[in-house]
């Protein structure tokens, strides 16, 4: 599969390359120095991997994270800032100290998805920062999506975290099969629909797994029937 | 730190209880006492005991014996109990407690109202003397063992103190990132990785053996300064360009141990590190007007305002030992109002 090692020490990513050697179905098609590198190499190779050091020049591993569309897989490379990996709380794949031992590596190679992301018009995972604390987040374990200015509240578990996207560019890439439009500011994730209730004046209100409550707008709504209940 | 007074008080009533239950006995089988007044004496003298030692205990809280010399102890706990083994003789004659200690004695009746009391005086004394000689050894024990506690939480609280002081100033990021570079170089570079493990094992040594108030030589500092920075070269590359203007005569000067090492650590880490096409690092020694003036001057990113706060605490504290050291004179400032740059100036004053 296609990987891309980001460090800003030359000696380190060819270390790591030669640590890979073993693992011949790790195809490392690009090295980054920085965050800019490594933006423009993602762009354009699309790679299903990266490694990826934590304190470059120019800004954080995670500061990388933040501004690709659709993160690939990603392993975290440092050689001290653990505690900032673990700050990740949630399905980061691994993070690996330096020096890298090679049976943690192959630890944490076990745990990627090998197949190549096919290129594919449906989002299935974001990469989102609020303040000092990211998450990788599954989009299909979102229930509800509202719009915050040109900002995007995601209703994750117990978490609300803010997306620096507005809904209506992120919708075009949100799995139609699975996400529904309740009204101008609001897409709800279907699975997560609880009951539906008739309101006064014949509006419909779906309540979803875990709150809040969502109205459906007048214009969706026979859509939304037409969805629900074939 | 006391006995506590629960503990004072179940020692007491204990004590005094035994006392008491001994008195009775006498009265029984000794004095041929009838029960009821055996009773009688036993509640009598352990009440009369329980008193005058509760009185013994209030003299030497007051006047904070414990913590006097041997002989003001010993002294103080003899004039209290022959003071008031007076008052204690004549209310136990006036109690007719004890008649037995007096029974035995011939001598003429005409005397018998002044030394009745009197034994019974001297038989306090006794009591109290040894009341007090208990009591006190019991504190004195009791202090010392609180003492040692006391002394080993402190050794524990100093050890954390060192031991965090030691991880900061051994840098972990960089010693990670070094043995990682080493590593890479065994494989490219075996010549050089040796040298980068000798470089790398000065710089922990002169680190581990620097106390908090050495001074070395401004030359000494500055091989050191070599090293770390020959193993940062290998990391950061062309990154890194180093300029160095010392002035020859300031080589023999005294400066803080790890002084100047910490301001260029910190160079590195804020500044050319910071930086996707690296800088200059400038390090410069001067004398004006008999002073040492140290610079080290670095390019950093624009952004970089704020510090961490390890790295203020690192600033205070070498802000601090130039202080003690050297004086109100002795100065170290951090400018960091150009943009691009970071000027961080050492003062020493020469020798008055």
């Amino acid at each position: 599969m296609k990987a891309i090692i980001v460090d800003d020490e030359a000696l380190a990513r060819r270390e790591l390359r030669r640590l890979l050697k073993e693992h011949d179905w790790v195809d490392i098609v690009g090295e980054a120095a920085n965050i800019e590198e490594a933006f423009i190499l993602t762009q354009q190779l699309n790679p299903g991997l990266i490694f990826l050091d934590i304190q470059m020049p120019g800004g954080s591993g995670f500061d990388l994270l933040s501004r690709l569309d659709e993160p690939p897989q990603v392993i975290f490379t440092t050689a001290y800032d653990q505690h900032a990996v673990r700050a990740f709380e949630v399905n980061a794949l691994d993070y690996l100290l330096k020096p890298i031992e090679p049976e943690r590596l192959a630890a944490a190679l076990n745990k990627v998805n090998s197949r190549d992301p096919r290129p594919s018009d449906v989002l299935e995972r974001v990469f989102v920062r609020d303040g000092s604390r990211c998450w990788f987040i599954t989009l299909r374990e979102v229930r509800l999506l509202s719009a915050e200015g040109n900002y995007l509240r995601l209703s994750w578990g117990t978490l609300q975290p803010l997306l620096a996207r507005p809904l209506t560019v992120l919708e075009q890439r949100l799995d139609p099969g699975l996400f529904f439009r309740a009204n101008r500011s609001q897409i709800i994730n279907l699975d997560f629909i609880e009951a539906v209730e008739v309101g006064l004046g014949g509006r419909l209100h779906v309540q979803l797994r875990g709150g809040p409550e969502v109205e459906i707008s007048r214009r969706q709504a026979q859509l939304f029937r037409r969805r629900t209940m074939p | 730190m006391t006995l506590g007074p629960a503990a004072y008080w179940r020692l007491q009533i204990a004590g005094w209880t035994l006392f008491g239950a001994i008195n009775a006995g006498v009265a029984l089988w000794v004095a041929h006492l009838p029960v009821a007044a055996a009773i009688g004496q036993a509640v009598g003298l352990g009440a009369l005991g329980i008193g005058l030692s509760h009185l013994l205990y209030v003299w030497i809280r007051r006047r904070d014996l414990a913590s006097r010399p041997l002989r003001v102890r010993v002294a103080h706990v003899l004039l209290f109990s022959v003071l008031i083994s007076v008052p204690a003789g004549i209310l136990t004659r006036a109690m007719n407690l004890a008649p037995w200690q007096t029974a035995d004695l011939t001598f003429d009746a005409d005397l018998r109202w002044l030394i009745v009391p009197l034994v019974h005086a001297l038989n306090w004394i006794l009591l109290l003397v040894v009341w007090g000689a208990v009591y006190l050894s019991l504190r004195s024990f009791r202090e010392r063992a609180l003492g040692e506690l006391r002394e080993a939480q402190l050794a524990k609280a100093l050890h954390l103190a060192e031991l965090r002081l030691l991880k900061a100033q051994l840098n972990p990021h960089f010693l990670f990132n070094a043995l990682n570079t080493v590593r890479a170089l065994i494989a490219e570079d075996p010549s050089q990785a040796q040298q980068a493990v000798t470089q790398l094992a000065r710089t922990l040594r002169y680190t581990l053996n620097s106390g908090q108030d050495e001074l070395v030589c401004l030359d000494r500092e500055l091989a050191i300064v070599d090293d770390y920075l020959a193993i940062e070269a290998l990391r950061l590359g062309d990154r890194l360009s180093l300029v160095r203007d010392i002035e020859p005569a300031t080589r023999e000067r005294q400066i803080p141990v790890m002084l100047l090492q910490s301001l260029v650590e910190n160079a590195i880490k804020h500044g050319i590190a910071q930086l996707p096409r690296g800088g200059v690092l400038k390090i410069s020694a001067a004398t004006q007007a008999g002073s040492l003036i140290l610079t080290v001057e670095n390019a950093r990113p624009p952004s970089s305002a704020t510090d961490s706060d390890s790295d203020s605490i690192g600033l205070r504290n070498s802000k601090e030992r130039l202080r003690l050291l050297f004086g109100p004179q002795a100065s170290l400032n951090l400018d960091v109002t150009s943009a691009d740059r970071a000027v961080a100036r050492v003062c020493i004053p020469g020798n008055p």
